[in-house]
């Protein structure tokens, strides 16, 4: 997988992980990354450190949930196996996957 | 009217669960069916279900005990007790228990969907509201981190 084609599917399973808190909070999360946090959406795949900070900082505690739901929806996404654990890194989780996604060759499935 | 609304009929007697998933099927429900009350915790873990319609008497546990169950496990799925022996002890029992409503065996089918359709609607209301408040969480927490940052600056000057 190229690594634009990468960040589209992460993206994408950015926004699906925070529509699960409803679509207006998934908006009103992008609009202030971009206005208080400075992370345009379409940039969050190249600042994931930052967007996971941003998050930390705004749901503190609740972060994980987000993280795990994110995560999730992009391993599904390349056709790999969410392993689910306590805790989950989105960093490490991206990492991970891309790391399989070396190995392998590419897109899963 | 929410079609894919998910339900989960829970009933002991295969004949009722055969008739409730049928009719249910063809009001456009997606609709699975326990006959005990573990293989409906069972399930409701591993799904969700927008609905589910509990008989009162189940052979591993009583239909107002699973309540209690399903209020640990499954908030947010709203439950209907289905009773054949409808007493006012069992109705505020069921309430107290977190019953969101109550149906009467022999089932008047059209009262059944009508209840599910209501409890469909408070759902939806419920999620609008818990989104609305998320979103206003998240407005007030960035104020209070814009805030923040504002302070040391305020400091320096």
């Amino acid at each position: 997988m190229s690594p634009d084609n990468f960040r589209r599917v992460l993206l994408a399973a950015i926004e699906e992980g925070l529509s699960s808190l409803g679509n207006s909070p998934r908006e009103a999360i992008f609009y202030h990354l971009e206005t208080s946090f400075q992370i345009k959406k379409e940039d969050i795949p190249l600042n994931l450190s930052e967007f996971r900070d941003a998050l930390e900082r705004i749901f503190g505690p609740g972060t994980p949930y987000l993280e795990k739901i994110i995560s999730k929806r992009l391993y599904e996404k390349v056709g790999l196996n969410f392993e689910d654990t306590e805790v989950t890194n989105l960093v490490v989780c991206v990492d991970d996957v891309k790391r399989q996604l070396h190995h392998s060759g590419g897109e899963k499935r | 009217m929410n079609k894919n609304a998910r339900v989960l009929v829970v009933d002991d007697d295969e004949n009722i669960r055969k008739v409730e998933v049928a009719i249910l099927e063809d009001e456009g429900y997606v609709v699975e069916s326990v006959g005990t009350a573990k293989e409906a915790i069972e399930k409701s873990k591993r799904k969700f279900f927008n609905v589910a319609l509990i008989d009162i008497r189940l052979p591993d546990m009583e239909g107002i005990e699973l309540l209690t169950k399903f209020k640990d496990t499954t908030p947010k799925m709203r439950k209907i007790i289905v009773t054949g022996y409808p007493t006012l002890q069992n109705a505020v029992e069921a309430v107290n228990k977190g019953a969101d409503a109550y149906i009467v065996k022999p089932f008047d089918v059209e009262k059944v969907l009508n209840t599910i359709q209501q409890q469909l609607s408070k759902q939806e209301e419920e999620r609008r509201f818990n989104q609305d408040k998320v979103a206003q969480f998240i407005e007030a927490r960035v104020r209070e981190l814009d805030l923040e940052k504002e302070v040391p600056q305020k400091n320096r000057d």
